[in-house]
């Protein structure tokens, strides 16, 4: 039987200060590959902290973090930045699409940091575009893409590094509901196809369209 | 690279008004240093037409009179390079010079200069009225007199024929003259014939006027103490114009030392411009900085970016400066009809300033960059 893709054990983060922050407190939990996970709790209860340290983005203060299988919490820093780059695709509720440049650079620009050929690139962001329907849009400036066209995007740069998991912070935060939908559509596509996504959200309707919820409140997590 | 061409590109306007203190500076070097060298050479070939031709020997001991005979003029004007030599007396001081006999009828005082044909010739007054002395005024020691044009007007006089009195002596004034192209000292002048000189009670001094040709000048001042006193040639004094190229060179030299500290101003200033730049630029992409980072990018990666994208505008900059300076070279020379001068090399090295201005500016932004933590960049 194949290891969970993500292991915790009583992962804990302390924001040090004048006083100290307990953001997440003594967790434990598992990934495995091709669940669709959310991550459910209110502003300030710990969620983006959990979302931070899973996607190596931040480093638990004690605890284990395993992935696929390999401790991380003692990796140095460059092969932390690399296993992010291998394992996460990350989607964000502002999009952070980069304004002047069209969709199929945007979308490659989740590759810049892989160790692959200008063609190999061209051929993976052409087929992300193509998988969340924005083949026509390829040459666009995304200023001018609706909400939901931004996002699609976003999704397109997070696979076009053939991820294991994505990683997605309030991808509906900045959408109305149809496009909301549309957008969790998305999602749950391209978990059917076996890939791994977390969600993390406030909003009750996103966190029912996954298949488990994680609730986090005031750095306690709960499975 | 890519990343940094990309970043650039995508905000053109902000590049340009990144880059615009290193394309100033750049300009500011290569206009400076073309039309100081190409000024240079217009000076130096004015002076070498006028300055360059001419030498003047005088007795090197103050108090005495380098007294040359004709001989020693023959002798001086056969050496190579002479073009005409002649003598000179004059008064040290002023002399009363009247309309008339009479106390009363107007007068001014003017030095005297006696030359003979040949320094006349080198001194080449433009005659207003009548005419200039000649060899028969000379040979005869005629009583005639030229007077320059502010003597002239003071004493009333208008046209020649008239006379005028050094003292008791009556003179003819046999022309009126204007400008002369040597020996400024003439212009206020009353001239005579050098033999006619003698005849005047007050003391003189002398010296031999020398033209010469284009070049000649140096060496012309190196030999003539020889053909004009070869018994005793330390006893004469001789000035001769600087060495063009030598001139030319002082002249370049000053010019260049100034011109290059303004230019290195201007590139300091253009440093400055382009790390602000960077630095506010850095402000508002902290979030791209973040996503960045959250693709795999490492501290260094940032870091590389970064410097590339400033060293990238410092090198437009210089590169569109040297352009632009070079064509302000052009153009200022081809209004004034001069042949530009300028050194490609200079163009090039105002090309490679403007990418090590980039460099430097960039180097404490992109640190700052390596330092933005992805978690709290992305939360913007």
């Amino acid at each position: 039987m194949m290891s969970p893709l993500v292991e915790w054990e009583r992962v804990t983060k302390t924001y040090a200060g004048h006083v100290a922050v307990e953001a997440l407190r003594s967790t434990s939990l598992s990934i495995d590959r091709g669940e669709y996970i959310s991550i459910m709790g209110p502003s300030g209860s710990g969620k983006s902290t959990l979302l931070n340290v899973l996607g190596l983005l931040d480093t638990p203060t004690s605890g284990s973090y395993r992935l696929r299988g390999t401790e991380t919490t003692d990796l140095p820093e460059q092969v932390r930045t690399a296993l992010r780059s291998q394992v996460f695709g990350f989607v964000f509720q502002t999009f952070h699409l980069l304004p002047g440049r069209s969709v199929l650079t945007n979308v490659e620009l989740g590759m810049t940091y892989a160790a692959l050929d200008r063609r190999e690139k061209r051929s993976r962001a052409d087929e992300a575009i193509e998988r969340v329907g924005l083949a026509s849009l390829r040459n666009a400036d995304p200023r001018r893409l609706s909400g939901g066209e931004r996002q699609r995007v976003a999704i397109a740069r997070a696979l076009a590094n053939q991820p294991e998991l994505i990683l997605c912070d309030e991808p509906t935060g900045q959408l109305d509901s149809q496009t909301a939908d549309r957008i969790l559509g998305l999602l749950d596509e391209l978990n059917q196809s076996s890939l791994c996504v977390v969600v993390v959200t406030h909003d009750e309707r996103v966190a029912t369209s996954a298949d488990r919820r994680i609730n986090v409140l005031d750095g306690w997590v709960s499975t | 690279m890519k990343e940094a061409g990309l970043s650039v590109g995508q905000a053109p306007g902000r590049a340009v008004l990144t880059a615009i203190g290193t394309t100033l500076g750049a300009a500011a070097l290569i206009a400076t240093l073309g039309l100081t060298t190409t000024i240079s050479h217009q000076v130096s070939a004015e002076f070498d037409a006028l300055r360059a031709t001419e030498v003047l020997l005088r007795a090197s001991d103050e108090g005495t009179s380098l007294s040359a005979d004709q001989s020693d003029i023959d002798r001086l004007q056969s050496l190579s390079g002479v073009v005409v030599a002649g003598r000179r007396r004059s008064t040290p001081n002023e002399v009363e010079v009247r309309r008339m006999l009479e106390s009363s009828s107007p007068s001014t005082q003017a030095p005297i200069l006696a030359a003979d044909p040949g320094a006349l010739e080198v001194m080449a007054p433009t005659i207003l009225s009548g005419r200039s002395y000649d060899d028969f005024h000379e040979d005869e020691a005629a009583q005639v007199v030229m007077l320059s044009r502010p003597v002239a007007e003071r004493l009333g006089v208008g046209r020649a024929g008239t006379a005028v009195y050094l003292g008791n002596t009556p003179y003819t004034v046999i022309g009126i003259y204007g400008d002369v192209q040597r020996r400024t000292e003439a212009l206020v002048s009353v001239m005579m014939p050098y033999s006619t000189s003698t005849n005047l009670e007050t003391p003189m001094s002398e010296d031999v006027l020398v033209e010469t040709l284009p070049g000649a000048a140096q060496q012309v001042a190196h030999q003539a103490p020889l053909a004009v006193l070869p018994e005793n040639p330390t006893a004469v004094a001789v000035t001769a114009p600087p060495d063009p190229d030598t001139f030319r060179r002082t002249v370049e030299e000053n010019l260049t030392n100034q011109t290059l500290i303004l230019s290195l101003v201007a590139f300091g200033i253009g440093t400055v411009s382009i790390a602000n730049s960077a630095t506010a630029n850095i402000f508002s992409r902290i979030s791209e900085i973040g996503l960045r980072r959250a693709l795999g990018a490492r501290p260094r990666s940032i870091f590389g970016q970064l410097l590339a994208e400033t060293c990238a505008l410092g090198t437009v900059g210089g590169v569109i400066g040297a352009l632009l300076g070079t064509a302000i070279v052009s153009l200022v020379s081809a209004w004034n009809g001069w042949a530009p001068i300028l050194d490609i090399r200079v163009a090039l090295a105002a090309a490679a300033a403007g990418s090590l201005t980039g460099l430097l500016a960039g180097l404490v932004p992109a640190v700052r960059a390596t330092r933005i933590d992805p978690v709290v960049a992305l939360e913007r």
